[in-house]
């Protein structure tokens, strides 16, 4: 099967590209500022932060956190909060993504 | 337009690679009840839809992935299949060399951040102590005393207990010589397997007496022996101890129950009649020979209806025959004479085993004076000796 693509056809592909890409990008970055909104479940974010901080300070900020992960490479780092935190106590730095998996419906509280 | 969505596909492999995705399963191994330490081992977590062989692995402890001692933490979305909700996985912890591992506990994946396997104790092998091997006959201690052209019953007792209060199963043990080892094969001479002793699991509270037999031949060897008894729990973690004995040296000789010369003239050597002496010890033997007419020490070697033999008139030959008809001159000269006292002949015979009989032919000879008539008998007495013979 070979489709063929008229130039306005690609340009209007490319179009409705761009702004899907940039809706994404704009939702991202709105979510990095304070006051993150977690829902209940898997929560992928990217945090805007001047100062890094670990794992466990957020889920001691955060009690309705379960999980801090992220990947890099192959491998996944976590941090479960269970029995006092569980795992690997990793810094949390800027603009990095990290899926947040939270019990409830909350708003992400960052460290002053 | 081939660029364009190379150019697309690049810009959405950069906007979402680095998005995480995992489900961590948690769980806690506790220290074994004999003081073995959880941390270290290796805990295993597989989907049974999938085998054990697609599996993910983590290190109990400081040093795994939860960093905290007696836990664990592995990503099931690790997996090759990766776990989703609803899937039972199981977890356990691998036997490391020090015979400690835990049986199997599974859970259901659920939605949640995160799940907790069932907790496990690190499983201890099987205790075994008080092991003690011997014969019937208990004095003195460790010394095994074995019975001519037979054998003798060496039993191995061992208590053994399970620390979780498991059943004691397939208990064994190996009873062998300083000149073998545990993984020899089995051999008359040097090495005994039972591999079904007797288990007394009513012994006291969770311990069980094992006794452990082996009918042990006359031919073994005489020297340090070590019995090592065995058995595992269910989970197979096996537990052995050792005791050590010696069996002592049998010196034992056998021989046909007549030496039938048959008729003989009067003045005349009688044909040779081949004797049988059999080794049934377990050293090698010269042999102790000596003969009597009606009693020890008369100086006879027969006693006939009218006269006797004189012990000096009935020879042997312990290496090599000579057949048919001799001369006077050709019995004295080939054969030795049997005495009235008891006299140590080196003979050389070794003790059976496995590809030797322990039996040698000697070759004897009489020879009648004139006056005698009737029947005539006596005695040979053989005798195995461990000292040097002439």
């Amino acid at each position: 099967m070979k489709f063929v693509f008229s130039k306005k056809k690609n340009l209007l592909f490319l179009g409705i590209f761009l702004i899907l890409a940039i809706s994404i990008m704009l939702v991202s970055s709105l979510s990095n500022s304070n006051g993150i909104p977690l829902k209940e479940g898997k929560n992928e974010v990217v945090l805007n932060i001047t100062n890094s901080f670990n794992a466990s300070t957020l889920v001691k900020l955060n009690p309705e956190v379960e999980v801090v992960s992220y990947t890099e490479g192959n491998v996944t780092f976590g941090y479960v909060n269970f029995i006092g935190g569980l795992g690997d106590d990793f810094e949390i730095m800027n603009e990095m993504p990290y899926e947040i998996y939270s019990s409830k419906n909350s708003t992400l509280i960052l460290p002053e | 337009m081939k660029k364009l969505f190379l150019f697309a596909f690049v810009f959405l492999f950069f906007c979402f690679a680095e998005v995480s995705a995992a489900h961590y399963l948690v769980g806690r191994v506790n220290n074994s009840l004999d003081g073995v330490l959880a941390d270290g081992h290796t805990v295993v977590v597989w989907n049974p839809t999938y085998g054990i062989s697609e599996n993910v692995t983590d290190t109990i402890g400081p040093s795994g992935n939860s960093g905290t001692s007696n836990y664990y933490m592995v990503d099931c979305e690790s997996l090759s299949h990766p776990c989703a909700v609803g899937d039972t996985l199981y977890s356990k912890v691998l036997n490391n060399g020090d015979n400690h591992n835990s049986g199997n506990v599974s859970l259901d994946v659920t939605g949640a951040g995160y799940d907790i396997m069932p907790s496990v104790l690190l499983n201890s092998p099987i205790n075994v102590s008080s092991v003690l091997v011997d014969d019937s006959i208990l004095t003195p201690l460790n010394q095994i005393d074995l019975v001519t052209a037979s054998t003798r019953k060496v039993t191995c007792t061992s208590v053994m207990e399970d620390p979780e209060g498991g059943p004691v199963l397939n208990a064994s043990a190996k009873f062998f010589s300083s000149g073998s080892s545990y993984g020899s094969v089995d051999d008359n001479s040097t090495h005994y397997t039972n591999s079904s002793c007797f288990v007394n699991s009513s012994y006291a509270g969770n311990a069980s007496l094992v006794n452990c037999t082996f009918e042990v031949f006359y031919y073994a060897n005489s020297e340090n022996w070590t019995c090592l008894t065995s058995a595992q729990d269910n989970l197979s973690m096996g537990g052995n101890s050792t005791d050590e004995t010696f069996i002592n040296p049998l010196l034992s000789v056998g021989v046909q129950s007549k030496i039938d010369f048959g008729s003989v003239g009067t003045e005349s050597v009688s044909n040779e009649k081949i004797v049988n002496v059999t080794n049934y010890g377990n050293v090698a033997i010269n042999l102790s020979l000596y003969g009597y007419g009606q009693n020890p020490g008369d100086g006879l070697a027969m006693n006939c209806t009218t006269g006797n033999v004189t012990v000096g008139d009935e020879r042997y030959n312990l290496t090599s025959p000579n057949s048919g008809l001799i001369s006077v001159s050709q019995f004295d000269s080939n054969y030795q004479n049997l005495t009235g006292l008891y006299t140590v002949r080196k003979f050389n015979l070794n003790k059976k085993n496995n590809s030797f009989n322990a039996t040698k032919p000697t070759y004897w000879r009489i020879k009648l004076h004139p006056v005698l008539t009737g029947n005539c008998t006596g005695s040979v007495v053989f005798g195995a000796s461990s000292q040097g013979g002439i």
